[in-house]
């Protein structure tokens, strides 16, 4: 199983609000361009975290009210 | 040289500005074009601008869209009116910015005054009175929140209260304000705040902030490229890219972000002290010299006057003969040149760079015509 994982979201600046909330979460990520196949309508941005964070990392984005998908 | 044009654009700019838009020449791509190091060099740099710029106007950053200038924010906010039935109502000290737009969309527009002879608590009640008074049925309540030919400005929360009560959309041209005046999106109500870089945030020309409210929806003006979801015929669905079409003004963007890090680091509020300060010099003394000041009861950063008998764009250049740059005119808003009863005036509008002496140095120069 990889140790990286990736979050989809609407748009960069997204991306980067979503980094920061989960930074005050003591979660590290990094903004990445997404793949094709990772994209929804074609081009887009993520986060890459570790994949143990994963869990607490999405927790943390519903609870601030940031959609995101889990590639 | 001095510059008393600042309502037109802040000179000079602060040096962090312009080595924030070399640096960003020199250093960075298209923000949201990319994945590599320099386009995402670009996007941290948009991003840090939209979350001062939150910061300062009580936003979220993704509500803080970039434009091209106050103007294209205010031709999209008034356009998002289209949504909605009833009048547009405007102040009668607007500027063209916001007249023509109001009337470019075909609907009713109404105009309520702005008690520009009175003052206080007096003026504050007159203003609503008379909103209030043209509300009904109203679609929209665009207002200036600082006039840019004299030193008015308006009651921006009582506004906004009124608006959020009778369901008015409520768009403030903040050209004026922004950086002199504190407005906050969610304590003043506001749904729609317009504001251009290269006034009181001391950023360059060529960009502008349309800032929206939590909850407030409305159509883009342009459509075309966002560097996201390219596969669909239509814009994004969700703010800042949705009214972003096209490459962002990425150099002046990074200008504009040092630009209100200065402004928040001296306090809107020192500012404006500053500014009230040398327009009270300059408008006491000016009356004493016998010219007509209008509206000189208001304590903002800006004069209008003539001086009897000789036409407004002859003192002006007068006056840049001795080395003081002012604007002559109409200053792109007849509306309120109507309103306070003048027919073109000379403008004298301080910045954070000017000072008594050269305020007594205009003086002596207005002495010799």
């Amino acid at each position: 199983m990889q140790s990286i994982a990736r979050l989809r979201f609407g748009s960069i600046t997204m991306a980067m609000q979503a980094r920061e909330v989960l930074s005050r979460g003591h979660i590290a990520s990094t903004v990445v361009r997404l793949r094709p196949e990772e994209s929804q309508a074609g081009c887009g941005y993520g986060l890459e975290l570790p994949r143990r964070d994963l869990y607490a990392a999405s927790a943390i984005l519903e609870r601030a009210g940031m959609r995101h998908t889990v590639i | 040289m001095i510059y008393f044009d600042n309502a037109a654009t802040t000179f000079p700019k602060p040096p962090s500005v312009t080595r924030a838009v070399m640096r960003a020449m020199e250093r960075c791509g298209n923000p949201g074009r990319g994945g590599h190091a320099l386009s995402m060099r670009a996007a941290e740099e948009v991003y840090a601008c939209r979350k001062a710029a939150a910061e300062m106007f009580g936003a979220s950053p993704e509500r803080v869209v970039f434009t091209a200038g106050a103007t294209h924010s205010l031709n999209m906010a008034i356009a998002a009116c289209n949504g909605r039935d009833g009048a547009i109502l405007i102040s009668d000290l607007e500027h063209n910015a916001v007249v023509r737009p109001a009337y470019a969309t075909g609907r009713e527009v109404r105009v309520f005054s702005s008690a520009v002879s009175l003052s206080g608590k007096e003026r504050t009640a007159a203003i609503l009175a008379s909103v209030a008074s043209k509300a009904c049925g109203a679609a929209a309540l665009v207002t200036t929140a600082a006039s840019n030919i004299c030193g008015a400005s308006m009651p921006i929360s009582d506004l906004g209260a009124l608006c959020r009560e009778r369901g008015m959309l409520f768009v403030v041209d903040g050209a004026q304000a922004g950086g002199v005046i504190d407005l906050d999106m969610t304590r003043d109500c506001i749904d729609i705040l317009c504001l251009p870089a290269h006034k009181g945030l001391y950023g360059p020309m060529g960009c502008g902030m349309m800032i929206i409210g939590e909850g407030v929806e409305l159509p883009p003006l342009l459509s075309g490229g966002s560097g996201t979801q390219s596969r669909s015929r239509t814009m994004p669905e969700t703010p800042p890219e949705r009214y972003e079409a096209g490459t962002l003004p990425l150099p002046a963007i990074a200008g504009l972000k040092r630009g209100i890090q200065l402004v928040k680091r001296k306090t809107p509020d020192a500012i404006r002290r500053h500014e009230a300060g040398l327009a009270r010099l300059a408008s006491d003394s000016l009356q004493l010299m016998g010219a007509r000041v209008y509206a000189p009861h208001h304590n903002g950063g800006i004069v209008i006057f003539n001086i009897d008998g000789i036409p407004s764009e002859d003192v002006s250049s007068h006056l840049d003969k001795c080395g003081i740059c002012t604007r002559a005119g109409l200053h792109c808003a007849p509306l309120a040149h109507d309103t306070l009863g003048s027919d073109g005036a000379v403008r004298l509008s301080f910045g954070i760079y000017n000072t008594e002496a050269e305020v007594k140095e205009f003086l002596r120069s207005v002495s010799c015509i």
